[in-house]
């Protein structure tokens, strides 16, 4: 197999652990534009930052796996890298060189290529799959080294490819509808294969498939990993695909990375609260698995168009730091927490509290009854009396229509680190800094 | 084994599409006893949904249940059918028939006393009412229901100009009452929605879609239903949402002491929840056991090639041990007349090429599979020649 760049073709193997692709403060925002109504209102776009500001370093010959939960970022990432979107900041190095200086970007498609989650839509159903295949070689102008009939070397070439990923030659001539999911899958392999690419990115591979067949698959991407010498970027939401398959691992939340480990350690031994959860979380293939006692994470996944301040997590967090000085158990503090977040997004239903109120008894119900009927919706745990009376204040003034005064209020005594400062190293949390 | 609230025997259905008919639940059989959560484990195209369906009675044309009984224990309404008809084939003992039923007696039954909730909660939702009044809507079905069992009819049934015309000129009746509403307020607060009465005047979008499968818990609950079929409840949702929703349903489980028909695909989930497994490919039940039986000791191979190729989260460094080959058609001139799975078993052998019978398999009672060697042990002698189904 020819390859375009002589220095791969010296020796590939030496230079194992060096870094093929850099990504450095990458940041995706998709602007959904801005109306007219939205100008003369005066307010500004509110983009959704769908990746913001994630870096790290994919070595050559290594599979990197990027894991985390639908919406967080994660296929972006691998489509910004691959320049099939362009980043809105931030810079991608492939084999040293930055994408961004780079006038032409053929070199590095041909050197660069992206397998889909659905091989259903990634092949066009009007086409033989041979020609699918073929069509890379077509689009590069393969063979490079000019020699041989290009058509024989290129029908050659397909036929290898095919026979590779274990389909036969008699099925080049039929149509993507007549093929399963796996065997297709297969086909997206022999063709993001076709110019024997340094790095591939996997974007949910097998999340389509059932999971004898994604067992087949899995198998045969790590097989051919080591035989052309491959970089994966292997992107999934399956935490037990992501063990199988990947040497080192980069957690995602919102649009961010929060933790990259080495596999193993990664779950032998998590850090971030977040990736905690997320191990938690799985169920396992055993018997034990009814007794395990899973604390799942409390909430959904915020907004990427208005992420939380300071660490993204902690609306979610079970380990949120109370400020210095607070002696507070968790649970109460993150019943505070809630009712701090609820206030700051005024989603709370003063109206239908009171007019509930107002149709049990006599006459407008004044702010303090509002508010204690509010805490009794809002606070289901049971509060130190000092936090209890505070928090009642804090809705009073909620009661009142003063929503600024309610979450300065409550800020002044509960703000945490954690709201303040964004977390940053391998391991994106507060308790692992100092 | 005690008596079981619900006894499926011999269920098939079959779909009658242009492409020609569709087997795809053949002769299911298995018991469900009062309060467990009996797991129905399969891939896509192996019949669990459809079954699912079946147990309801929700197959819609061109499918149709063509044999089988779906017995469910209702020792009054036994009684009172025999007494009618002392020759029924309708009743069994304490039991019922759902299938013989006639169509009110059938309708009373399924929507009281059954409850089904989907794997996409945005689907399944009117996205133009509020979710409170959702699932107010069907409290009422109940509250009616109990009032004057012979005329359930919701106002989600029917159609035509009268019915037009009436809610046109009278849209301030409504059909929910108060106490309905109130009832679906309480329903939202059980499984677990923090503020569920301003929640309730919310419109599915303004869900989440974890929210969501919440709300249609709720809605499940509305009935108190005896049996609660659940077909993949939490395959739409992150893992993270997965686990919350997983453990408000076995908290509910145990409180209600409700009977659950679990179908997924993850055997992550089976483990989790279930007490006893069915195992479903290409139609039909290749194996059912306990937990126990299943994880610990398989009898078909195919239960073997599931767990091997499931990876694991304790163990990265093990090779996944797939299934050779693809999940089969269900097109019933395409399903050849020998074992479904031998063209992908390991172990095939030449028994296999006859339609192979359901054995006792080691473990617990009822510990089932539909396999030669549930019954003998593996010789690799008798297998047959490699590369014998690639001609086929």
């Amino acid at each position: 197999m020819s390859r375009d760049t002589p220095s791969v073709e010296t020796a590939p193997t030496d230079r194992h652990g060096e870094a093929l692709v850099s990504v450095r403060d990458l940041e995706k925002h998709y602007d959904t534009g801005v109306s007219l109504l939205d100008r003369l209102l005066g307010g500004g776009s509110n983009p959704v930052r769908a990746v913001d500001g994630v870096s790290f370093d994919i070595n050559r010959g290594e599979t990197l796996g990027l894991v985390g939960e639908s919406g967080c970022g994660k296929s972006t990432v691998g489509q910004t890298i691959l320049r099939l979107e362009s980043p809105t900041a931030g810079s991608v190095s492939f084999d040293g060189d930055p994408l961004a200086e780079r006038g032409d970007l053929t070199g590095f498609r041909r050197n660069a290529q992206i397998l889909f989650q659905d091989p259903f839509s990634s092949l066009d159903p009007r086409m033989p799959v041979g020609e699918s295949v073929r069509q890379p070689l077509e689009i590069h102008d393969w063979p490079w080294d000019g020699q041989g009939n290009p058509a024989e070397r290129r029908h050659e070439r397909v036929a290898e490819l095919i026979e590779r990923v274990g389909l036969s030659t008699t099925q080049l001539d039929r149509y993507p509808g007549e093929f399963s999911g796996g065997q297709l899958q297969r086909i997206g392999i022999a063709r993001a294969l076709a110019l024997d690419p340094d790095f591939v990115v996997l974007d949910e591979p097998t999340s389509a498939l059932d999971v004898s067949v994604q067992a087949q698959v899995l198998n045969l991407l790590a097989d051919l990993q080591s035989e052309f010498d491959l970089t994966y970027l292997f992107i999934s939401h399956d935490l037990g695909v992501i063990r199988y398959i990947c040497d080192r691992i980069a957690v995602m939340y919102l649009g961010e990375i929060v933790e990259t480990a080495p596999a193993e350690q990664l779950f032998t031994d998590p850090r971030h609260p977040y990736t905690e959860a997320l191990l938690e979380s799985v169920p396992r293939v055993d018997l034990q698995e009814r007794e395990r006692d899973i604390d799942p994470l409390a909430g959904d996944v915020p907004s990427p168009r208005n992420p939380p301040s300071g660490c993204r997590f902690r609306t979610r967090c079970p380990a949120v730091i109370p400020p210095d000085g607070l002696d507070i158990e968790q649970e109460s503090f993150r019943a505070i927490t809630d009712v701090r977040d609820r206030i700051a997004d005024r989603e709370i239903a003063v109206e239908t509290t009171r007019d509930a109120l107002a149709e049990t008894t006599e006459g407008e119900p004044g702010e303090e009854r509002v508010a204690a009927r509010l805490y009794d919706r809002l606070v289901d745990v049971e509060l130190p009396e000092p936090e209890r009376r505070r928090v009642q204040e804090g809705l009073q003034a909620v009661a009142a229509g003063e929503w600024d005064r309610a979450a300065e209020h409550l800020r002044e005594r509960y703000e945490s680190v954690c709201e303040t400062d964004h977390p940053t190293g391998q391991v994106s949390c507060h308790l692992f800094e100092q | 084994m005690g008596e079981p609230i619900l006894r499926v025997e011999d269920l098939t259905t079959r779909f009658f599409t242009e492409e020609g008919q569709i087997n795809a639940v053949e002769g299911v059989s298995f018991d469900v006893e009062p309060g467990e959560v009996f797991g129905i484990v399969g891939e896509s195209g192996s019949g669990k949904s459809v079954t699912a369906l079946s147990l309801v009675d929700l197959v819609e044309s061109p499918g149709r249940i063509t044999n089988g009984s779906v017995w469910f224990r209702e020792p009054a309404l036994a009684a009172r059918i025999r007494e009618d008809d002392p020759d029924t084939a309708a009743a069994d003992g304490e039991m019922v028939d759902l299938r013989r039923l006639d169509d009110n007696e059938r309708r009373a039954l399924r929507g009281t006393e059954f409850a089904m909730i989907f794997q996409d909660p945005m689907s399944s939702f009117n996205p133009s009412i509020t979710v409170g009044t959702q699932i107010a809507e069907a409290v009422e079905v109940q509250r009616r229901a109990t009032a004057n069992p012979r005329a359930v009819r919701s106002r989600t049934q029917g159609f035509g100009l009268l019915k037009f015309l009436t809610t046109s000129m009278v849209p301030t009746v409504d059909y929910v009452s108060e106490e309905s509403r109130d009832r679906a307020v309480e329903l939202l607060d059980t499984v677990g929605i923090p503020d569920p009465a301003s929640r309730a005047t919310e419109y599915p979008h303004q869900f989440s879609g974890g929210m969501l499968q919440r709300a249609m818990i709720a809605q499940a609950l509305a009935t108190e239903p005896s049996v609660l079929v659940a077909d993949e409840p939490t395959t739409a949702l992150d893992v993270t949402i997965q686990a919350q929703i997983l453990n408000t349903l076995g908290d509910l489980q145990a409180e209600y002491g409700m009977t659950t028909v679990l179908i997924t695909h993850n055997l992550g989930v089976i483990a989790r929840m279930c007490d006893r497994v069915g195992v479903m490919y290409a139609g039909e039940f290749v194996e059912r056991g306990s937990l126990e039986d299943l994880f610990e000791r398989p009898s078909h191979p195919y239960t073997e090639g599931l767990l091997g190729s499931s990876p694991a989260l304790d163990n990265g460094d093990r090779r996944l041990q797939p299934i050779a080959g693809n999940v089969p058609s269900l097109l019933d001139e395409e399903m050849p007349d020998r074992c479904y799975f031998a063209d992908r078993c390991p172990k095939a052998m030449s028994e296999c090429l006859d339609k192979p019978p359901e054995f006792d398999a080691d473990g617990s009672e009822g510990h089932r599979a539909r396999c030669y060697l549930a019954r003998d042990a593996y010789d690799p002698g008798d297998a047959l020649p490699e590369g014998y189904f690639d001609e086929s």
